[in-house]
């Protein structure tokens, strides 16, 4: 269905006013949504709610807007998967976002994952002194994608484009330890603001692990920050690098995403 | 306004809000906290925020989310 941002906001509107079971899991500006719309987002419009699908490589990557549960799981049934996971996140603070995704949970999701927030004002670790850190270059975007391709869950992991690596390359937001020429380990500290970076990735190759190499890019990436930096990550909940992060100083600032799957058809 | 301060440091105590004079271009208030804002927002002034009003303006400083509460019948 055609429909432009602002009918679709002006509807969800409408579905709000007044009504206290109102169900949405997105909070998008008219700019935001306009975007979407032109990258190609689809919209599903029912009399009481509305859905948004953006068709990412393995999943449908789903917004909505409904009046209730009841209207939230009759527009679901609707929806045409081919083949793909319908994945849904429900991000906020505890515990009005608990409530959301249990109430999703009961139109048909499960909780696929759970991640919370970190932050940390200016992070520092000891940088071992037997590794370096160079900064990625460009030619090595793929390299670096099939990385993390085959290291994280592409169904919440939000894997980079190219061209989106090619930038953070341009930037030198990529580190990366580099052992006998191949590539062991990389973090790509994204630079949000001037007083802000997102850790988006730590990883180091499972055939690498032992030597200190997570350390030394987190001490080259923490190293780049003023005092008044403060940065950032989301980590799984079933993740035991959190407690890595909070011996270096990162506290969970309360938000969190649940990362809700539909049931059945995948 | 002191409500707006307070709920501010609730959700990013991280932050020095007075150094900044664009919350969400400096990077205090991403899409995520905007989400916790409006929230906190509506449940403390008991106000419904017209989802057209959730532009990255109107959360720049602490005058502009008062307007947005004040536009959205809050009392500030």
């Amino acid at each position: 269905m055609s429909m432009s941002a602002e009918e679709l906001l002006t509807n969800a509107g409408s579905l709000r006013r007044g009504n206290p079971v109102y169900m949405s899991n997105v909070l998008l500006t008219k700019p935001q949504l306009e975007t979407k719309l032109s990258e190609g987002a689809k919209v599903l419009q029912t009399d009481d709610a509305a859905l948004l699908f953006e068709d990412e490589e393995c999943l449908l990557r789903l917004s909505f807007w409904a009046r209730d549960e009841a209207s939230l799981g009759e527009a679901l049934r609707r929806i045409k998967r081919h083949g793909k996971a319908v994945i849904t996140d429900v991000v906020g603070r505890d515990p009005s976002a608990e409530e959301l995704a249990d109430a999703v949970a009961r139109c048909g999701f499960a909780l696929y994952s759970k991640f919370v927030r970190m932050t940390c004002r200016h992070p520092k670790i000891a940088a071992p002194t037997d590794v370096t850190v160079c900064r990625a270059k460009p030619g090595e975007e793929h390299a670096i994608i099939e990385m993390l391709q085959g290291e994280f869950d592409p169904l919440f992991s939000h894997i980079p484009r190219e061209s989106e690596i090619a930038d953070a390359v341009r930037e030198g937001e990529i580190g990366v330890v580099r052992d006998d020429r191949k590539m062991a380990g990389l973090a790509y500290f994204e630079r949000t603001s001037e007083v802000c970076r997102v850790l988006r990735y730590l990883l180091v190759d499972t055939a690498y692990r032992g030597r200190h190499y997570g350390a030394a890019l987190l001490a080259d990436g923490f190293g780049t920050m003023s005092p008044k930096t403060i940065c950032t990550l989301w980590i799984g909940t079933y993740n035991r690098t959190q407690t890595l992060y909070e011996r270096i100083g990162f506290q969970r600032d309360g938000t969190v995403d649940y990362i809700m799957k539909l049931k059945g058809g995948h | 306004m002191k409500r707006i301060c307070d709920l501010l440091q609730e959700l990013r105590p991280e932050f020095d809000y007075r150094e900044s004079k664009d919350f969400a271009r400096d990077g205090y208030l991403d899409s995520f906290d905007l989400i916790s804002l409006v929230t906190m927002l509506e449940e403390n002034y008991g106000i419904l925020i017209d989802a057209l009003d959730i532009v990255p303006s109107s959360f720049a400083s602490v005058e502009t989310i008062a307007e947005v509460v004040r536009k959205n019948g809050g009392k500030v």
